[in-house]
């Protein structure tokens, strides 16, 4: 899952983004409201942490602008102005949710996590696959009530995958999601974290949920056979 | 009683209104007095001629001819008209009325001057008469005529006038002064009306005004008035509030920088140069916030007026320059930045010393801060008759025009500044500003984008009296 944080305050913006990384997340970060707005538009985030006092162009208008032209993607705001004007302006504005100054990081987490969610449509903290749990809260993911461990990366590519199950994933997308901008990319690095993936999921399964899209990319989904 | 409107007018109102009263009513009195005497004693004058014309001789006698005039009011007894005519002292004629022919009509019998005298005298019936009397000669004789009328119709007319006046005026001003009190007391509710409205104010609806135009004239001016002072009081209200408001809303940010960096460090166990490197953060937040609630104390002092123009005292510039030169050091040596300044010896101000060097060093240190490395601040002194001004210019990055109106509004930062420095308050150049103004100064500032800012503070030379 890739954030990106758009706050000015660039001591904040920096140890909420290492927090998000610790939490299994990637984030841009961008220090002004022009800047995150070009950001937005030009790169598929899947949520936004958007400050409202922001130089050059302020949260909300960043805001409107989005959902003007169509991007859809969550945005949780955050503001030191707690007024209930100021609440009800973001949220009518697009805002997914609102959350004011000083916060615990560990509810902007909780609410970051929610509006993902509600953003891919499952309101339920756990994903399900068949016989394969996602718990989305405590990072926790069992096959058949067997608990089974990932690395950060395997976890975060996971994740994408469910989030999106159904549905076609291609490597590039999957690379803009697990990390963040300023990392070496490379396309192979995805094929082998999905054969790690496989290997702890699938392996000694009749019915394998990582399916290749041949030319495509990857999908997970209930099925017989592992390509398709 | 003398101090309430309604007591001065019951007063003021009752003796005046009594004194004039008083004055009509005897002028009146008086008056018709006159006329009534005045138609009475006419109208005898006319019946006296009438009754002269009506002597004449016949044969050799004195005769008076009675029948073509006497109407039945001189023949009915006591009736209140009478006449006698004597000839040498004896009775020639007389009316009916009379009864005697003898009675007398006369009081006082002295032959005065004066053909005619009128006089006022007792009639047959006990009344009031009044009574004309006439003599003259008439083909060698003397006669005297008597013309008499009762007067007490007019008497009584006069006594029901005096009644009036004693009892009827008194009230008359009694009522006058009831009804003008109640008057009084009704216009006095607009006024009541007026102080339940000005009491329903609050500091929560002290956007609320009074109509002026609602109002009853006279009280106009009062809600207008009132209507000025609240909204000074308004606006000292609204900048208090938003200055708290302000003041919580910059503490969230670094408090938000804080608990984050808490929060995240407390997730899991981190290496020592981790804790130390997020201890360093919070201190360096810390000291921002530090600034912040020193400036906001500068600010609360100044605006609850700690500058008295009565405190302060003679000042030598050169001196004040000094030491913010040496305050700005160590900041200078970091930035590489010179400082210096110009000032000749005997340039005096009258200020709060330590204000002053507040509200300067202020502007010193951004003058610093925003400076190009190995770039110099200037300042420089001119002294005029009347004021001293103080210009410090530097080679900075300059202020954009639209930034250059708002740097002094509290809490304003350019965009270049919060770019660079996060710990500024935005609150320096506010204070500064503050404090000239309360020495009866004025402050502006001339910029150029990367060539420089020019500040000049302009101080009055002598004590303002």
């Amino acid at each position: 899952m890739k954030i990106l944080i758009v706050e000015d305050e660039r001591r904040l913006a920096r140890i909420l983004k290492q927090g998000l990384e610790e939490n299994s997340f990637f984030a841009d970060l961008a220090f002004d409201g022009e800047e995150g707005l070009y950001m937005a538009e030009t790169f598929p985030y899947d949520a936004i942490i958007l400050d409202v006092r922001l130089p050059l162009m302020d949260g909300f208008a960043v805001l409107e602008k989005l959902r003007a032209n169509g991007v859809m993607t969550p945005i949780v705001m955050l503001t030191a102005r707690a007024e209930v004007v100021d609440k009800v302006r973001g949220l009518n504005a697009g805002a997914d949710d609102y959350l004011p100054k000083p916060f615990d990081f560990s509810e902007l987490l909780a609410r970051l996590k929610s509006a993902l969610r509600r953003g891919k449509g499952n309101p339920s903290p756990i994903i399900s696959i068949e016989d394969l749990l996602i718990d989305t809260n405590g990072h926790v993911v069992t096959r058949a009530g067997v608990n089974i461990k990932l690395s950060a990366t395997e976890y975060a590519l996971l994740l994408y995958l469910a989030m999106n199950k159904g549905r076609v994933v291609s490597r590039a997308e999957l690379l803009d999601h697990i990390y963040d901008s300023d990392s070496d990319r490379d396309s192979n690095v995805i094929d082998v974290y999905v054969n790690y993936l496989r290997n702890k999921i699938d392996k000694g399964f009749s019915a394998q949920l990582i399916h290749t899209v041949r030319g495509s990319g990857y999908m997970l989904k209930k099925g017989a056979s592992g390509d398709v | 009683m003398f101090n309430s409107i309604k007591g001065q007018l019951f007063v003021g109102l009752s003796t005046i209104v009594s004194a004039v009263m008083l004055a009509i009513g005897v002028f009146f009195y008086y008056e018709i007095d006159y006329i009534l005497f005045a138609s009475v004693d006419r109208m005898l004058h006319s019946k006296v001629q009438i009754i002269k014309g009506l002597i004449h001789e016949e044969h050799g006698y004195i005769e008076l001819e009675l029948a073509e005039i006497v109407a039945g009011d001189y023949d009915i007894p006591r009736s209140g008209h009478y006449y006698k005519v004597l000839m040498d002292g004896k009775v020639l004629a007389a009316s009916a009325s009379l009864v005697e022919q003898d009675y007398a009509l006369d009081t006082d019998n002295s032959s005065s001057g004066s053909n005619e005298i009128i006089y006022t005298s007792i009639g047959p019936a006990g009344e009031t008469i009044r009574v004309v009397r006439n003599r003259f000669v008439y083909m060698g004789r003397d006669f005297t005529v008597y013309a008499a009328e009762s007067i007490t119709e007019t008497l009584g007319v006069l006594h029901n006038f005096k009644k009036i006046l004693i009892f009827a005026f008194p009230l008359g001003v009694f009522v006058l002064c009831g009804v003008s009190l109640l008057i009084v007391h009704l216009s006095l509710r607009t006024v009541r009306v007026l102080s339940s409205k000005i009491e329903a104010i609050t500091e929560k609806t002290i956007d609320q005004r009074i109509a002026p135009d609602v109002q009853v004239y006279e009280l106009r001016s009062l809600a207008r008035s009132f209507n000025v002072a609240l909204g000074r009081i308004q606006r000292a209200f609204e900048a208090e509030k938003r200055l708290i408001c302000n003041a919580s809303h910059e503490m969230k940010t670094p408090i938000s920088v804080i608990r984050s960096h808490c929060d995240v460090l407390l997730q899991k166990d981190r290496t020592l140069g981790e804790y130390k490197e997020a201890l360093e953060s919070i201190r360096h937040v810390s000291t921002g916030m530090m600034n912040l609630v020193g400036n906001l104390l500068s600010l609360a002092r100044l605006d609850s007026g700690a500058l008295e123009p009565g405190s302060f005292n003679p000042v030598h510039i050169r001196r004040c320059l000094d030491e913010i030169i040496q305050l700005v050091q160590p900041l200078a040596l970091k930035r590489n930045v010179t400082v210096q300044h110009s000032c000749e010896d005997k340039v005096v101000v009258y200020c709060d010393r330590d204000r002053l060097i507040e509200a300067l060093l202020n502007i010193v240190e951004n003058a610093v801060k925003y400076n190009k490395a190995d770039g110099s601040v200037l300042i420089t002194t001119h002294e005029t008759a009347v004021n001293v001004a103080i210009t410090i210019t530097d080679t900075g990055i300059g202020i954009p025009e639209a930034d250059q109106k708002r740097i002094f509004e509290r809490f304003y930062r350019g965009e270049a500044a919060a770019r660079e420095f996060d710990d500024g308050t935005g609150l320096g150049l506010s204070i500064a500003e503050t404090i000239i103004k309360a020495h009866g100064g004025t402050i502006c500032v001339e910029s150029r984008i990367d060539v420089g800012s020019s500040f000049t503070v302009v101080l009055p030379a002598r004590e303002r009296l």
